[in-house]
């Protein structure tokens, strides 16, 4: 991983708080694997004080180019918001595990939840050729990244809170049938933690692989501050932010 | 010809190449560090509090930011004292860190259990937190009452052939008091500050944000606070003083130099830049030759009080 400055290629608003940002970096880029992060600062200053971690969307290795979808929940974030094309912000990446994609001729579900859903379509892009990939989206309201989506799988079903586009309900409404039909193999999530723990008990009971990429609170983003550790089934603590954020099902357990 | 100044400090016989150090709970077990920076080029390395037994800490959330600062409720994490002799301390000790040991303990018996065991291992001195909640005095900290300190000190020092820092809790009404006794009980140095007790809410689940409902405050905000804290021990204990709490720039370095520190400890800055201690103490050397200081030890204290 490297600290690195990074000119920002493009920072565009895609639907109401979600934002789409392309970063040029060579060094950052030729590293990254789906499911990795990056800890942005968003600006020279003291406030906002820390690095926001922040999935990476797309990595696009010709380019240099790295794609993030981010929310806009707080301070720091708006101010990502505001940053305009040719700025230079500091970044630290590529940081964490990422998903295992060594996968082959296997029927797989990518399951993603709101601005979860952005680490996803990295993911289906290395899965896509050599597996079945089946993809089941949830938003609250409007829809976005499914045209992306649909360039890197079989089939995708939407669903959203509001009814606006979709199945009305969230997105694992129904989905223990989905898998059962589609005799998946193996099940790649990240969403609101809500979620997560209804994939992890689903998974268990239909006894399906299941990685599950998960968000904690964290300061440093490189294993030094312990703020995001979690426990394993086994008793054993793991960081978020270095030994994950993709961990098996299985593994962990998800507080309420 | 390119002039030479002296870093080197000695903190009660400690003597370390430079005065800037990493702060423990900020900086692992430096391994973390490895990927930005030559952890071998600092003064020392707090590592991450030992207890006696391994602890796995509280429940996440555990840090939230604050206003230029974070508040962190870890809760000790860490894999105890013997594991940290057998897999840690050697890796450090091979690659030239000057290793100073910080232990916590839930009795006056563990402080000392953990001193007899590190005394006899390659780590070059304890810091002492005395920022627990004493289990058998109804876990109120002990750091915060100064016959305690001074107890706790006197036991602690019995096991020691190597240099003691007491790191003191900022969470008192008289911090010389506690520091006095301190340096009676036979530290060889201080350490200040610790984190200051905070809290914040989530208006919208009307909750805490942290787990443990309160935490430690760190970051520029806590500055002002450690300044004047460090000021106020400078004057009343004649022992070094390692001052550390929200240090972000050379300019803060020289603040706690000139109020009375002899050393200062990189915290919660090593988040956000990872290298920032090796970029500092460029910077304080570079600082020195420019304003024609030859010894870094001349700053020390030098501050012109009204």
């Amino acid at each position: 991983m490297f600290m690195e400055d990074c000119m920002v290629k493009s920072n565009e608003r895609i639907v109401d708080g979600i934002y789409k940002m392309e970063l040029i970096n060579e060094k950052i880029t030729n590293q990254s694997k789906a499911g990795q992060f990056l800890q942005i600062k968003v600006n020279k200053f003291d406030t906002p004080l820390l690095r926001r971690p922040i999935s990476i969307n797309e990595i696009k290795i010709d380019e240099s180019t790295l794609v993030i979808y981010y929310k806009v929940v707080g301070k720091g974030t708006k101010i990502m918001a505001d940053i305009k094309t040719g700025e230079v912000i500091n970044v630290i990446g590529p940081l964490g595990t990422g998903f295992d994609i060594d996968m082959k001729n296997k029927n797989i579900a990518v399951v993603g939840g709101g601005i979860g859903i952005a680490p996803l379509i990295e993911l289906c892009k290395s899965l896509y050729k050599d597996n079945n990939v089946f993809t089941y989206l949830g938003f609250y309201d409007i829809p976005y990244l499914v045209e992306e989506f649909k360039k890197y799988g079989n089939e995708i079903e939407i669903s959203t809170v509001t009814g606006a586009a979709g199945k009305k309900g969230f997105v694992t409404g129904g989905l223990e049938k989905a898998l059962l039909d589609n005799k998946i193999d193996i099940i790649y999530a990240c969403g609101p933690n809500a979620m997560l723990k209804e994939l992890k008990d689903i998974a268990g009971s239909l006894n399906i692989k299941c990685q599950l990429s998960l968000e904690e609170r964290m300061a440093c983003g490189i294993g030094a501050c312990l703020g995001c550790s979690i426990e394993t089934t086994d008793g054993e603590m793991k960081k978020v932010c270095y030994d994950g954020p993709v961990f098996w099902s299985n593994e962990v357990m998800l507080n309420d | 010809m390119t002039k030479s100044v002296n870093l080197s400090v000695d903190i009660g016989g400690l003597k370390i190449n430079n005065p800037i150090t990493t702060a423990s709970g900020t900086y692992g077990f430096g391994r973390e560090y490895e990927n930005y920076m030559d952890i071998s080029k600092l003064g020392a390395i707090m590592v991450k509090g030992l207890t006696l037994r391994p602890r796995k800490g509280n429940k996440t959330p555990r840090v939230v930011e604050t206003a230029s600062g974070m508040l962190n409720s870890v809760g000790l994490e860490n894999p105890g004292v013997e594991y940290f002799v057998e897999n840690e301390l050697p890796y450090l000790k091979k690659k030239g860190v000057t290793v100073i040991a910080n232990i916590s303990g839930n009795s006056i018996e563990e402080y000392c259990e953990m001193s007899r065991i590190l005394d006899k291992t390659s780590c070059d001195a304890i810091e002492m937190n005395i920022s627990c909640p004493n289990v058998k005095q109804g876990g109120v900290a002990f750091g915060t009452d100064k016959d305690v300190v001074l107890k706790i000190t006197k036991k602690v020092r019995k096991y020691l052939t190597k240099p003691l820092i007491v790191k003191l809790s900022p969470n008192v009404t008289d911090i010389k008091e506690i520091a006095v006794s301190a340096e009676k009980g036979g530290a060889d140095g201080i350490s200040l500050i610790n984190t200051l007790l905070g809290m914040a809410v989530d208006i919208k689940t009307r909750r805490p944000i942290l787990r443990n409902n309160v935490g430690g405050l760190s970051g520029p905000a806590v500055k002002p606070v450690a300044i004047r804290m460090v000021w106020q021990v400078k004057s009343a204990v004649n022992i070094p003083i390692i001052g550390m709490g929200g240090i972000s720039s050379v300019e803060d370095i020289i603040e706690f130099l000139l109020v009375g520190a002899s050393a200062v400890s990189i915290g919660t800055a090593n988040f956000i830049n990872p290298k920032i201690s090796l970029e500092l103490l460029e910077e304080l050397e570079k600082y020195l030759i420019e304003n024609d200081i030859r010894d870094v030890n001349e700053l020390v204290g030098q501050i012109k009080i009204y």
